[in-house]
């Protein structure tokens, strides 16, 4: 869903870029707040594994494959603020180094698989984890943040190809959001396994899971 | 297993993954890709920036003789450095801001 130079008219993507500077200063200024000493590693090898994995398409149908976002994953180890962070970095990688979604829309990517992507996460794993027991709760909320994250973000990247005429908001909006639908069940399927995995050998380093008042072991 | 040990092996998978899983990823178009195709603007894409290494390829650079994979783990070493200088430097901004930053 990087989205490439030329895909968005100016009208759209320097607004883009101004709300992502603003979503930068804000969440620096929160993790900044929160991040501790023991925060800083988890957050890095976050970031790489999320950038490798982000590597791995799969296909889908149709001829189309998807991979990974990791804004669920993000935002359920990280917490909302550090989780934005850390998808910002990748993303701006991505774009610098490897040209995977363009400078000018790099605003535009941001917003949407960083703020969007990680913003709807946490709201979604505390309900999951205040309806049901012990673990399961924020393993079934994440991968449900999963999918919706994936969804929500590929609404917002259909509007702004539409609004810049791409295509008729119409057509490209269902286009997207019916694509994404699918990758997203991806997302739900890796992003429940990660955190379930770690939640069984080190619920320590899942700040949803100590957010919600677990023993820490 | 330690917390140091376990952070150590989950970045070690990262770079095997990215290192050695990556060549065998699907090349199908993504679902951005493939709408704008059936859409017809995939042709209004553009590169204002000339990366190093275009779509995770080094073909044209000056690593073109190393494998492919290198790209993805020279890319998931530069993620890690960078977000650790970054969560860094946020440290040593609250730190200059006091407590009630």
């Amino acid at each position: 869903m990087h989205i490439p130079d030329g895909f968005l008219a100016a009208k759209v993507w320097i607004p883009a870029w101004g709300a992502a500077a603003g979503a930068i200063g804000l969440c620096s200024r929160k993790t900044s707040v929160a991040v501790g000493q023991k925060t800083i590693p988890v957050m890095g090898v976050t970031a790489a594994f999320i950038f490798a994995a982000q590597m791995l398409n799969f296909p889908i149908a149709g001829g189309v494959s998807g991979h990974l976002l990791g804004g669920a994953i993000a935002a359920t180890l990280l917490g909302p603020y550090a989780g934005f962070l850390v998808i910002t970095v990748v993303l701006t990688v991505q774009c610098l180094i490897f040209q995977d979604g363009g400078l000018t829309t790099l605003g535009a990517n941001i917003m949407n698989m960083a703020f969007v992507g990680t913003s709807c996460v946490y709201p979604i794993v505390r309900l999951g984890d205040s309806i049901m027991p012990k673990k399961t709760g924020v393993v079934l909320g994440a991968a449900l943040a999963g999918w919706v994250s994936v969804v929500a973000a590929s609404f917002f990247c259909s509007l702004e190809l539409g609004f810049s005429g791409r295509a008729p908001i119409a057509l490209v909006v269902p286009a997207m959001v019916g694509v994404h639908s699918v990758i997203g069940i991806g997302e739900a399927i890796i992003t429940g396994f990660f955190v379930g995995f770690l939640l069984k050998t080190r619920p320590d380093l899942v700040w949803s899971a100590a957010k919600s008042g677990r023993r820490r072991t | 297993m330690s917390g140091r040990m376990i952070l150590a092996s989950w970045f070690v998978a990262s770079l095997c993954l990215a290192g050695l899983v990556s060549p065998y990823a699907s090349r199908l178009p993504d679902g951005l890709e493939r709408i704008a195709g059936d859409l017809g603007f995939i042709n209004r894409e553009d590169a204002l920036l000339r990366s190093p290494a275009p779509d995770y390829s080094l073909q044209g650079s000056v690593f073109e003789r190393l494998p492919a994979s290198f790209a993805g783990i020279v890319g998931t070493v530069i993620v890690f450095a960078a977000t650790i200088l970054l969560a860094k430097a946020l440290t040593v901004a609250k730190l200059k801001r006091g407590k009630d930053g």
